[in-house]
């Protein structure tokens, strides 16, 4: 998913620029408004997700999240969906407000 | 009104879950709505009659709720199937669009593909009073014109509206005519599309964007937040508990009242004999210790639709799904196994929603272990003969807490089952979850009722017909052979009932197993009980009224029962039930499948015996090695 900048690179660093380069639904706080950017959408569950509305260009916020984290509340076309982090990982976004 | 379900042109029902379809249904059916089984699969189906004022009548069917036409779920396939004709059913003459005004662009998202299909599509734009109070305005005559298929904006729930959509539905002429342009695969490119026109569509007929209701925001801040909303949680369930417990005192005792009225009557209008015999204790008292609890089963369907109507129990898989996926479960198998509390059927049919099928069986095979509804007249039996009802914390009592723990241990067995078998023959991969949170809103009353209504007449159903004819049958084996009347004659009036059983063929039955139960501390008229209500376990109290005789209508609160059960003593004077026994007496009753409708159920769920005879034979093993585990563990602990 992510090329490998140099041999010295550690796997730390590479994880670090990896984040950087690919913030995830996941990764944003209650609150945090984002645009959608791109989904695993040759999955019938990232289609799903594209058939409610989680749409690349579409925005969305995170409403919530439950106790442990997980799931998270999103809303997107004005309707509040839950979706597993783990799922919320394969969402790749960029934030428009960093919440409250 | 029944015989006009079954004529004129197929009216399909279709919508996204969350768009009030069903109350729409309800709306324009009203009752002569029919409930079943599509033919081959699971899925439920509903149909109906509806006949517009101009005396046309039409067959409308409730088709199962889909996001989208690419199915993922066996409903969302079903729905397809029936709309592509593919089903082996009538294809449908005219579709029927439900759309929520409130979530018109994701609502739209299966109108697009609808208009595909080549069947005429009418569009109902339901909950209009909803998006009215959220200050959304829709220019009905653009989308119309936007959409190309007629538009009625309407409210299921108030009736505005519906003349209109009923005149558009009965214009035949006026029916769109769409061609046939739907391919069975679609790429991500062509979603995106969609939802391109969808765009442009709203934006022309709307100028508002829609936004969650702030007083959803604001309660959501509050039901799911991360500490107080498991705590929320909780406090609902342990308050639904209580109610039920108490609420329903009142009703019950009116009930019993009138049994015993009943019983009493018959006697003294027939005289002694076998057939007053029968009546009065066989049926009556039998049939009146089940029907007593039907004010429990009302108030667990009533606080149950309560919960999905305001939109709660979206909130609670949402808050749950953490916890379910430690035993490997999602937060849709929430719903079933809550539903499970009132009654393991709906429960069990509740699980066509998990779209993962070994999350699906794995949840059909515990949701048997939740404490049903008609385990309570047996809890309640035993708990009042037994438990002391000391106040716990004002508004709590040792009674109450003991229900609760029973609730709290059927829950824990069930999720230790679910880890075992998701851990065992039925691992999966972790599938995705897709929860939907409506807005929160007042309950229909209409819905309540109807699902009060629907849950309270298949239960009163029931003890009319199986539980009758297991009372007829233990009335029989109980009153033959006829004891010898002149050794009956002799003994003290209280004690011939039971000398009777005893010489009985249920009292021969009882003894042929009591070795099996003795090391569960269960004497052989336990092990009547027990066995009487393999196939519904609120038989136990009618067949212990009968076994104990218990001369009139007997049931959980009945004082005499409740004394026999306490003076109960072995042949060698010690008690009967001690406490160890009580307690191994509970938990075999909160652990074993004794229910024959919950097999069938299975049965047609799963599509063959295997399943059944599976559940039945781990739920008995599990049932018999805790009540002695637990029976042994108290007798050691000296209590």
């Amino acid at each position: 998913m992510v090329s490998h900048g140099g041999v010295s690179e550690t796997s730390r660093q590479s994880a670090v620029r990896a984040t950087q380069r690919h913030l995830t639904l996941a990764d944003i706080p209650v609150g945090g408004k984002v645009i959608i950017e791109s989904l695993p959408d040759r999955t019938a569950f990232g289609r799903r997700l594209m058939e409610i509305g989680l749409l690349p260009g579409n925005e969305a916020t995170v409403m919530g999240r439950a106790p442990l984290r997980d799931p998270i509340q999103v809303c997107v076309l004005g309707a509040l969906i839950a979706i597993r982090r783990s799922d919320a990982l394969t969402v790749h976004v960029s934030p428009l407000s960093n919440g409250r | 009104m029944a015989a006009e379900t079954d004529i004129g042109p197929l009216i399909a029902l279709a919508g996204s879950p969350n768009t009030g379809k069903t109350t729409l249904f309800n709306r324009l059916t009203g009752l002569s709505k029919k409930v079943g089984n599509f033919p081959g699969v699971t899925v439920a189906r509903s149909e109906g009659g509806l006949r517009l004022p101009d005396g046309t009548s039409f067959r409308l069917l409730d088709l199962p709720g889909a996001y989208s036409l690419q199915a993922l779920s066996p409903e969302e396939r079903i729905a397809r199937q029936i709309l592509r004709g593919e089903s082996g059913e009538d294809r449908p003459d005219l579709v029927v669009a439900v759309v929520a005004a409130t979530q018109l662009s994701r609502n739209l998202f299966l109108v697009t593909q609808l208009k595909e299909l080549g069947i005429p599509v009418v569009v109902a734009l339901n909950m209009a009073d909803e998006a009215r109070s959220e200050g959304l305005q829709i220019r009905v005559e653009r989308l119309q014109e936007e959409l190309g298929l007629p538009v009625a904006s309407c409210s299921a729930r108030t009736g505005e509206g519906i003349d209109e959509l009923l005149r558009l539905i009965g214009d035949r002429g006026r029916w769109p005519r769409l061609p046939d342009t739907w391919q069975d695969s679609e790429a991500p490119e062509r979603i995106t599309e969609r939802y391109r026109d969808i765009r442009r569509i709203v934006g022309r007929s709307t100028a508002q964007r829609h936004q969650v209701p702030c007083s959803t925001v604001i309660l959501d801040r509050i039901l799911t937040h991360a500490v107080a909303g498991p705590l929320i949680f909780f406090g609902v369930m342990a308050l639904v508990f209580q109610s039920i417990f108490t609420w329903s005192g009142p009703a019950m005792d009116l009930i019993t009242a009138g049994f015993d009225g009943l019983s009493a009557a018959v006697l003294t209008l027939l005289g002694e004999g076998s057939l007053s015999d029968l009546l009065a204790s066989g049926v009556i008292a039998g049939v009146g210790s089940v029907l007593v609890f039907l004010p429990q089963i009302l108030l667990l369907f009533f606080f149950i639709s309560l919960l999905e109507e305001s939109g709660y129990m979206a909130r609670a898989a949402y808050l749950m799904d953490r916890l379910m996926g430690w035993v490997g479960l999602s937060g849709k198998s929430f719903l079933p196994l809550m539903s499970s509390a009132a009654c393991a059927i709906p429960g069990i049919m509740a699980t066509r929603t998990i779209e993962d099928s070994r999350d699906r069986l794995a949840t059909i095979l515990v949701a048997p272990l939740i404490t049903c509804s008609a385990r309570l007249p047996v809890y309640t039996l035993i708990i009042h003969a037994f438990i002391p009802a000391t106040p716990v914390w004002g508004i709590f009592d040792c009674r109450g807490l003991t229900l609760l723990t029973l609730y709290l241990g059927g829950i824990a067995s069930a999720f230790t089952m679910a880890f075992i078998f998701k851990r065992t023959f039925l691992k999966s991969k972790g599938t995705p979850l897709l929860i939907e949170m409506p807005s929160y809103r007042t309950p229909h009353w209409r819905n309540v009722g109807l699902e009060l209504w629907t849950h309270g007449r298949s239960f009163v159903e029931r003890a009319g017909s199986i539980i009758l004819a297991i009372c007829i049958l233990l009335w029989f084996l109980g009153a033959y052979p006829k004891a010898d009347p002149l050794a009956l004659r002799r003994l003290p009036p209280g004690e011939r009932a039971a000398a009777q059983i005893e010489q009985s063929l249920l009292g021969g039955i009882g003894r042929a197993i009591e070795p099996a139960l003795r090391p569960l501390g269960f004497d052989w008229k336990v092990g009547i009980g027990v066995l009487s209500s393999l196939a519904a376990r609120e038989v136990f109290v009618g067949t212990m009224g009968v076994v104990y005789g218990v001369g009139k209508a007997s049931d959980e609160n009945s004082e005499t029962l409740r004394e026999k059960f306490q003076n109960a003593r072995r042949p060698d004077g010690s008690k009967v039930f001690t406490f160890p026994v009580v307690l191994a007496l509970l938990t075999f009753y909160m652990l074993a499948c004794q229910c024959a409708a919950t097999l069938g159920v299975v049965r047609r769920e799963t599509g063959g015996w295997k399943w059944p005879i599976f559940l039945f034979a781990y739920m008995s093993a599990l049932a018999y090695a805790a009540a002695f585990l637990v029976r042994t563990g108290a007798t050691l602990a000296g209590w």
